[in-house]
């Protein structure tokens, strides 16, 4: 008999702040949930959270019935400096990956002056780089020193206890049972990047669902050839 | 739950959390009877969601309401009031909660961007900004008489900005009517584009041509707009000829401003020039307890001293910084000490994470214990080849996001179970032998920092 074909469908789980794992990033967590610093830099390098903190914080503001924006600058191609007018009338703006559009003057300009009109009217910053301030490359002085103004956080990735967290959330969200000794078999075996434990978890959901079988040792084993 | 709460509930489902947040989450919904208005930031947004998601949400509202399906537009607007006022105005907001225009203080039709927080109260003096300060006040004091212009000038995060604001603030202060205006230089020439595309550049010299003070900050950033310039040298006559009181600041003296016509800055400098020079230790050490003081934190004098030593070069970074040494004694709940200025100062001005590889980590481990890296991928299994080769797969672990197997394929064909193994003996003898946890600590400072 053949395997039956898992269906793509399911309810796609909201990014919040209750799916984010705090690891070793506990404070900048709380400063987020807080909401009442009018600018914070997050850095760190690629799967430390950034984007997922902010939409996090997107989902709050809304939540609260606040309004926001979150622009992806890694999109620059697609994007206009225009896109950041008129942001400042919003309760929260999030900026992320700023390095990709340090050192392109229309952009700069335009960030400056979303910078100050934002401050003008107390609405909330939140800005992700992969460096501190001073390894931005900004040209425009007055705005390099406008990233120094809020409290600044090192984002770390995870380490090996939250990978695991991670592992036994993301089964739980696809409503996989994933016991321990599988989970730690998994992690010793793979790679452990976010993006990895994510995509090697949507291959083992599938197989699970279309030859209806646990996620044990032998099973997983055998799925992903390990 | 509205029509419109039902829609965007939709959307967050059918559109990745990216989509999402970009497109539809920054829009605003007014709804009026049959109508469902959509409110864009900018032409951009309201362009892509137009081209993208218009005809979907029209759709799907005529799915869940097909007997009283909205007719939907989209605009630019907000139904947010402009913030800078809104502890003192009375702010005008249609029926339909879309603000329109929002009045000064006692004046009709002007906004006037001071932010009540920059006082002279709240500005910390130093020998740095004493001149400039003091001219300040005699200008809030009697505007238009004392000094006109007022160009201050100096490097970024100085407090140009600040002062700029208390000299509008105490104006107002003493007469509540005064038409007063702060706005930077990018934003005059792009209302002033704004005006010139909407046909309302009358308006728009009225408006500027007709208040009691104009504080135009940064006005390096008229370099090179010749209509920009233009206009503004013809709003400097009226207001001087009428002795309203303008000030100006910029990041250099105004004989050096680059790309600014001749007639304006030879103007500039027919009042008082001032500079703000970057403030020496003890007035940023003051600065820092002041801020404090604001933020009704404790700062003990030696975490002043020690930032205040280390951040040299804005004021901006001193706040940053001790925003964050706040917020961590929030979270620790203990009181602010050295360590945390450590850590705020350590993320501000780290480095990029640099990428570390295995490869590097042999190297590094290799030269610190003096040996080969060909020693650490063989089969010898001395106890001066072993345990470095140990620490070299842990900080592998630690280090990268390699799988364990290929970690024990990069240190010469090696089993995952031996990377485990490894792993589990350095935390055992880092917790029993201090040169192991030194060593270990040194190698993971190097490869990280």
């Amino acid at each position: 008999m053949s395997n039956q074909l898992a269906l793509g469908i399911g309810l796609k789980p909201t990014v919040n702040f209750s799916g984010f794992i705090p690891g070793r990033n506990g404070e900048a967590l709380s400063r987020l949930l807080t909401g009442t610093d009018p600018f914070i830099y997050l850095w760190g390098e690629c799967g430390s959270g950034k984007t997922h903190l902010l939409q996090a914080s997107c989902h709050q503001q809304d939540e609260s019935g606040g309004t926001c924006a979150y622009i992806p600058l890694a999109q620059i191609n697609e994007l206009e400096p225009g896109i950041l007018e008129g942001l400042e009338t919003l309760d929260l703006v999030c900026l992320d990956d700023l390095g990709k559009v340090a050192g392109n003057p229309a952009w700069e300009i335009a960030l400056f002056n979303l910078f100050n009109q934002l401050r003008e009217r107390d609405a909330r910053l939140l800005i992700t780089a992969n460096s501190a301030p001073a390894g931005v490359d900004i040209h425009l002085p007055d705005l390099a020193s406008r990233l120094t103004w809020g409290p600044c956080y090192h984002l770390l990735p995870l380490d090996d206890d939250g990978r695991l967290i991670l592992l036994t959330q993301l089964s739980q969200q696809r409503g996989l049972e994933l016991s321990k000794d599988t989970a730690s078999y998994l992690l010793h075996r793979i790679p452990r990047d976010i993006s990895s434990i994510t995509s090697l978890l949507e291959q083992l959901d599938q197989a699970s669902l279309a030859a209806k079988r646990k996620l044990t040792i032998p099973f997983v084993r055998e799925v992903l050839g390990l | 739950m509205d029509l419109w709460q039902r829609c965007s509930k939709h959307l967050e489902q059918e559109l990745s959390p990216q989509q999402f947040n970009t497109w539809i989450r920054p829009l605003q919904v007014v709804e009026e009877n049959d109508r469902l208005r959509l409110l864009a930031p900018n032409r951009f947004v309201l362009d892509w969601v137009r081209n993208h998601y218009l005809e979907s949400i029209k759709t799907y509202l005529g799915t869940i309401s097909p007997d009283q399906t909205p007719i939907i537009s989209i605009e630019i607007g907000s139904k947010k009031k402009p913030a800078a006022d809104k502890q003192r105005n009375n702010h005008q907001t249609n029926r339909t909660g879309v603000q329109t225009i929002v009045p000064s203080r006692g004046s009709p039709n002007i906004e006037s961007h001071l932010n009540p927080n920059f006082t002279f109260e709240t500005f910390v003096e130093g020998k740095s900004n004493q001149i400039a300060r003091a001219a300040s006040m005699q200008i809030g004091e009697n505007p238009g008489r004392a000094y006109n212009p007022l160009f201050i000038y100096g490097g970024v995060g100085l407090g140009k900005t600040h002062l700029m604001h208390a000299v509008g603030n105490t104006i107002l202060q003493h007469n509540p009517n005064a038409r007063v205006i702060y706005l930077h230089s990018e934003r005059f020439v792009s209302e002033m584009v704004k005006a010139l595309q909407h046909n309302t550049i009358d308006q728009f010299k009225r408006k500027y041509r007709s208040v009691n003070a104009l504080l135009i900050d940064d006005i390096q950033f008229f370099a090179g707009k010749e209509r920009s310039q233009e206009e503004f040298f013809h709003t400097f006559n009226a207001l001087f000829e009428s002795q309203q009181q303008i000030i100006l600041s910029s990041d250099r003296f105004p004989k050096e401003v680059g790309g600014l016509e001749e007639r304006l800055k030879s103007r500039f400098g027919w009042g008082l020039t001032v500079a703000i020079e970057p403030p020496d230790l003890e007035t940023r050490v003051a600065i820092l307890q002041s801020k404090a003081l604001q933020l009704k934190a404790e700062l003990p004098s030696e975490v002043a001293f020690f930032m205040g030593k280390r951040i040299r070069s804005n004021i901006r970074e001193l706040e940053g910084a001790l925003r964050r040494v706040i917020a961590n004694s929030t979270f620790t709940g203990t009181s602010i000490n050295l360590d945390f200025a450590k850590n705020a100062l350590r993320d501000m001005i780290a480095a990029q994470d640099k990428q570390v590889t295995i490869d590097n980590i042999q190297k590094t481990v290799a030269e610190y214990f003096q040996i080969r890296t060909s020693d650490l991928l063989s089969a010898k299994r001395s106890r001066s080849i072993a345990r470095p080769r140990q620490i070299a797969m842990t900080l592998a672990k630690e280090l990268t996001n390699h799988s364990l197997p290929e970690i024990g394929t990069a240190f010469g064909g090696r089993d995952h179970t031996t990377v485990i193994h490894a792993n589990k003996k350095i935390k055992e003898l880092r917790d029993s032998d201090v040169r192991i946890s030194e060593d270990y600590s040194n190698l993971l400072r190097t490869l990280s920092s």
